[in-house]
C-alpha cells in the first residue's frame, strides 16, 4: 500500500563548532520500511539519528514525524521515535526487567507485563530478567537494549549499530524482530557498518561526509562498491578521486550524474521515489493495534505523574542497591560536624552563634557534593541521554530531580541535626528551623539540579560546579544562617524576614530554572 | 577603522580626558573627607558601567537562547568580561577609599559583598567557557548561567542589607556606609558627577564594541581554519 | 591623598592594560589571518572563496 512518510528528513544539517557533521540531508521513510544507513567512520550516522530522535536541535532543515516537527516541537516527535543508541542506557544496579519496567512507566508506554516478558524472551533473556545488569556481558546489555527498544510502541525506530557485540543467535533474534516490527507497520532506520547485515534492509541510504551520496536496494552495495563509495565519496565513476577532503567536499556539492554506475544512484529527496518491491505489505490492522502511540501522550496529570514517580523510584533502588551517594555524604556531613566540634569546643553561646554556619555550609557542600555525583553518574553512564527522551516536556526531568535531590539533602538535614544535639547539646528541632531549613533545601536541590546538569557535562565538572553554586546561592546561605540565630537567640521578629526571603528565593529560581532547564539540556 | 568607530573613540577618549580633569579641577575638595573624595566620581562611574555591562550580557544571553545566532552569545561573552574589568577597579579603588575614610580596607557592607558576589558569579561565567569544548554547548551554558546569574543578584543584594539592618551590631562602632563617608552634593559635584557618568558609559561601549569584534573575528578566523585544513 | 593618586592610577592603569590586552590579541587574529591566507593562496584560492 502506498502511504505517506512516517519520518520525514528535509535538508538537515548540523555543525559541531566550525565542522558539518550533516549537510542538507534529506530522507523520507514509510511505515513497513527498514532503511539501513551507511557511512564510513564519521560520517554522520549517529549524529543523524540523534537529530531524529530529539537529542540534537539541526542547525537547519526539520524532521517531520507523524506531521510532528522538530524543531520545535521535539516533545511530539519524541513521543513517536524510539532511540537505541551507542550506550546502552541502562542502570547496572537495577536487574533487566526493573530497567525495562522502568523504561515502560517512565516514557508513558503501556505497563503491560506480558509485552516486557516477551520482550525480554525475544531477545533471549528470560531466564536472566531478575539478575542486576551489572553483569552482564557487552552483548547481553545490547540484547537488553534491543528489547527496550522493540518493546516501545512509537511507529520509528532508530537503531544506531543495533547488531554491535551480538552473538549468531542473538543476531537472528534482533533481525527477526526487525522484521516483525516493520510487519506491523514501523518504520525503522539502522545505522550499519557491516555490509553482510545489510540484507535486513529495504533500502540502503549512505552518508559519506555527512551528505547523503547514494541509495538503492541492499543488493547494490556488496562491498567493493562501498569501499568505492567511502573512498571517493561520489556514486558515479568517472570522476577524479580527490587527494585532499577539501576538494572532495566540493565535489559532493555539485549536481548528481545518474546512471554512470549500474545499481547505484544519487540520492534524491527520497519521498519522491517509489517503494521498495519486495516491502512487506503492511497490515492496517496491526498498525492501529500495536501503535498505541496517544497512550504515550496522555494528557493531564498522569503523564507527568507517572514519569516522576517512575524517575524517583528509580533513583531510590539505584540508590539503595549502589549505595553511591547517600551513605559517603551521610558519613562525610557526620564526621565534619564532629571534627568542627572537636577543633572548636565551642562555649555554648558561641555554638548557637556558629553552630548554624556549620549547619549550612555543610548544606551547600553536600548539595555541590551529592547532587554533583548523582548527575554525574547519569552522565557517565550515558542513561542522562535515555531520560532525555522522555516524551512530553523536558522540564518534569528538573521537577523529578529536584525532588529526589531536595530528599538527599533532607536526609543530610535531619542526620545533622541529630549530630549537632549530641556533640554541641543543641536542640535545633523547632519548627521554625526546619521550615528554615526546608526552604533552603528545596532552593539548593533546584538551583543545584539545573547547575550540575550543565557542570557535569564539562571538563572541569566537580570542581566547576561549587564555583557555578556558591555565589548564586548566596542569599541562601545569608538568609538560612541569619534565620536560625534570630529563632536560637530568641528575636522572634527576626526570623519571618528571613523566611521571607528564602521563600522569594525558591520562587524566583525554581521558575527560572524551569523556564531554561530545557536550554541547559537540549543539544 | 571607519569614520565613525573613530569619531565614537576620539570623542570617548575627550571626554574622559575632560572628566579626569574636572573631577580634580573643577569638582570642589570635600569638607570632611578632603581629597579622598574625589575617587568617587570614576568609583561610582565604574560600579554603573560594570552593572550594565552585566544587564547586556543578560539581555544577549536571552537573545542567544531564543534566535540561537551566534552574534548575541559573543555579545554576552564580550560584556561579561569587560563588565568584570570595570567592576575590579570599582572593587579596587573603593577599598582604596575605605581606608581613610572607614579605616579599613574591607567591610560587610551590603553594597560590598552584593558587588564582590556579582563580580565571582561572572568570574565562574567565564570559567564554565572555559571548560566546555563544545562552542554550540559553550554558548548555551554560557547563556543560562547567565540569566540565572543575574536574577540572583537583587536577591542577594535584598539579603545583604536586611543583615545589616535586622542584625544589631555586635562588634565595634558602626561601619555601615550610611553611617560614615556621607556627604551632600555641590551642584558643581553633581556636574562633574554626570560628565564621569557618561564617559565611562562611552568608554565602556567602546571596550565593548573592541572586545565584541574580536570575539566575532576570532570565531569566524577558527571556523576558516578548521575548513581549511584536511580532515 | 596618596589613596587618590593610587585609586586614579587604578582606574587609568586597568583601563590601559585592557586596551593594550585587546590590541594584542587584535594583532596576533591579524597574523593568523595572514598566515591562513598565505597557506590557502597559492593554488586554493577560488576554492577558499567558494567554501566561505
Amino acid at each position: 500500500m502506498e502511504s505517506s512518510p512516517v519520518l520525514r528528513l528535509e535538508r538537515v544539517s548540523k555543525a559541531f563548532g566550525p565542522r558539518w557533521a550533516l549537510r542538507e540531508v534529506s530522507l523520507a521513510v514509510r511505515r513497513g520500511e527498514i532503511v539501513a544507513l551507511m557511512g564510513p567512520n564519521g560520517a554522520g550516522k549517529s549524529t543523524l539519528l540523534r537529530v531524529a530522535a530529539t537529542l540534537l536541535r539541526p542547525a537547519s532543515g526539520v524532521v517531520w514525524v507523524e506531521g510532528y516537527r522538530w524543531p520545535p516541537d521535539g516533545a511530539g516527535v519524541r513521543a513517536r521515535v524510539a532511540l537505541l543508541g551507542h550506550q546502552p542506557w541502562l542502570y547496572p544496579d537495577l536487574t533487566a526487567e526493573e530497567n525495562l519496567r522502568f523504561y515502560q512507566r517512565f516514557y508513558g508506554w503501556s505497563e503491560d507485563q506480558e509485552a516486557l516478558w516477551r520482550a525480554l524472551e525475544r531477545m533471549g533473556l528470560a531466564e536472566r530478567a531478575h539478575e542486576r545488569v551489572r553483569g552482564f556481558s557487552r552483548g547481553m546489555l545490547q540484547r537488553l537494549a534491543l528489547a527496550r527498544a522493540f518493546l516501545s510502541p512509537a511507529p520509528v525506530l532508530l537503531l544506531d549499530e543495533p547488531f554491535t557485540g551480538l552473538d549468531v543467535v542473538g543476531l537472528e533474534q534482533a533481525r527477526e524482530a526487525i522484521r516483525e516490527l516493520t510487519a506491523q507497520g514501523r518504520a525503522v532506520v539502522a545505522a550499519l557498518h557491516d555490509p553482510a547485515a545489510v540484507d535486513v534492509a529495504h533500502r540502503v541510504v549512505v552518508l559519506v561526509g555527512g551528505r547523503l551520496v547514494a541509495e538503492g536496494p541492499p543488493e547494490a552495495f556488496h562491498e567493493r562498491a562501498l569501499q568505492d563509495l567511502y573512498r571517493t565519496g561520489y556514486a558515479a565513476h568517472g570522476l577524479p578521486e580527490s587527494t585532499s577532503s577539501r576538494k572532495s567536499l566540493l565535489i559532493l556539492g555539485r549536481p548528481a550524474n545518474p546512471g554512470t554506475a549500474p545499481g547505484l544512484h544519487p540520492a534524491e529527496p527520497a519521498w519522491e521515489g517509489g517503494l521498495s518491491p519486495d516491502l512487506h505489505p503492511v497490515r492496517e490492522a496491526a498498525i492501529s493495534r500495536a501503535l498505541p502511540g496517544e497512550t504515550a501522550l496522555r494528557s493531564g496529570l498522569a503523564s507527568v505523574v507517572r514519569p516522576m514517580s517512575a524517575l524517583l523510584w528509580k533513583d531510590l533502588r539505584v540508590e539503595g542497591r549502589g549505595r553511591e551517594t547517600l551513605a559517603p555524604l551521610l558519613t562525610l556531613a557526620g564526621l565534619s560536624l564532629f571534627l568542627f566540634g572537636a577543633a572548636f569546643e565551642l562555649r555554648p553561646d558561641l555554638a548557637r552563634a556558629f553552630v548554624p554556619v556549620f549547619l549550612w555550609m555543610l548544606l551547600l557542600f553536600a548539595s555541590s557534593l551529592g547532587v554533583g555525583r548523582m548527575m554525574a553518574s547519569e552522565i557517565d553512564r550515558g542513561t542522562w541521554e535515555g531520560l532525555l527522551l522522555v516524551p512530553g516536556d523536558r522540564s518534569l526531568l528538573f521537577w523529578g530531580k529536584a525532588i529526589v535531590h531536595g530528599l538527599l539533602l533532607g536526609l543530610v538535614i535531619a542526620l545533622s541535626l541529630i549530630a549537632v544535639g549530641v556533640f554541641f547539646n543543641l536542640s535545633l528541632w523547632d519548627p521554625r528551623v526546619l521550615l528554615l531549613l526546608a526552604l533552603g533545601a528545596a532552593g539548593l536541590a533546584g538551583v543545584t539540579t539545573l547547575l550540575a546538569a550543565m557542570a557535569m557535562a564539562t571538563r572541569a565538572r566537580e570542581l566547576l560546579l561549587p564555583i557555578l553554586l556558591f555565589p548564586v546561592a548566596a542569599p541562601l546561605l545569608i538568609a538560612g544562617i541569619q534565620g536560625i540565630r534570630a529563632i536560637l537567640e530568641a528575636d522572634p521578629s527576626g526570623w519571618g524576614t528571613w523566611a521571607q526571603i528564602l521563600i522569594a528565593y525558591d520562587l524566583l529560581l525554581f521558575t527560572v530554572a524551569w523556564l531554561v532547564f530545557e536550554e541547559a539540556v537540549s543539544a | 577603522m571607519r569614520l565613525w568607530e573613530r569619531l565614537w573613540m576620539g570623542i570617548t577618549i575627550a571626554l574622559m580626558v575632560l572628566a579626569t580633569l574636572a573631577v580634580f579641577v573643577y569638582a570642589p575638595r570635600e569638607a570632611k573627607m578632603g581629597d579622598v573624595q574625589r575617587i568617587f566620581y570614576f568609583h561610582i562611574s565604574t560600579a554603573w558601567s560594570g552593572f550594565l555591562a552585566f544587564a547586556v550580557a543578560l539581555v544577549g544571553s536571552i537573545a542567544y537562547l531564543r534566535s540561537r545566532a551566534r552574534r548575541w552569545d559573543q555579545l554576552s561573552h564580550a560584556a561579561v568580561e569587560v563588565g568584570l574589568v570595570l567592576l575590579t577597579m570599582a572593587i579596587i579603588t573603593g577599598s582604596l577609599w575605605a581606608r581613610p575614610v572607614w579605616n579599613t580596607w574591607w567591610t560587610w557592607d551590603p553594597r560590598l559583598t552584593t558587588t564582590t558576589i556579582t563580580w565571582v558569579v561572572y568570574l565562574a561565567y567565564l570559567l564554565l567557557r572555559n571548560a566546555v569544548e563544545n562552542p554550540e554547548t559553550r554558548s548555551r551554558f554560557a547563556a543560562v548561567y547567565a540569566i540565572v546569574a543575574f536574577v540572583t543578584v537583587p536577591i542577594t543584594y535584598l539579603s545583604a542589607r536586611l543583615l545589616r539592618t535586622i542584625h544589631p551590631i555586635v562588634l565595634g562602632p558602626s561601619v555601615s556606609s550610611e553611617a560614615q563617608g556621607q556627604f551632600g552634593l555641590t551642584p558643581r559635584m553633581v556636574h562633574t558627577m554626570v560628565l564621569s557618568l557618561v564617559a565611562w558609559t562611552l568608554l565602556f561601549s567602546v571596550l565593548l564594541w573592541m572586545r565584541y569584534r574580536i570575539q566575532r573575528a576570532q570565531e569566524t578566523l577558527e571556523e576558516m581554519e578548521a575548513m581549511a585544513e584536511p580532515s | 591623598m596618596v589613596y587618590l593618586v593610587a585609586a586614579y592610577l587604578v582606574f587609568w592603569g586597568l583601563t590601559f592594560f585592557y586596551v593594550l590586552y585587546l590590541a594584542r590579541r587584535q594583532r596576533a587574529l591579524e597574523e593568523r589571518m595572514a598566515r591562513l591566507r598565505a597557506r590557502l593562496n597559492p593554488e586554493l584560492r577560488e576554492e577558499h572563496d567558494e567554501l566561505r
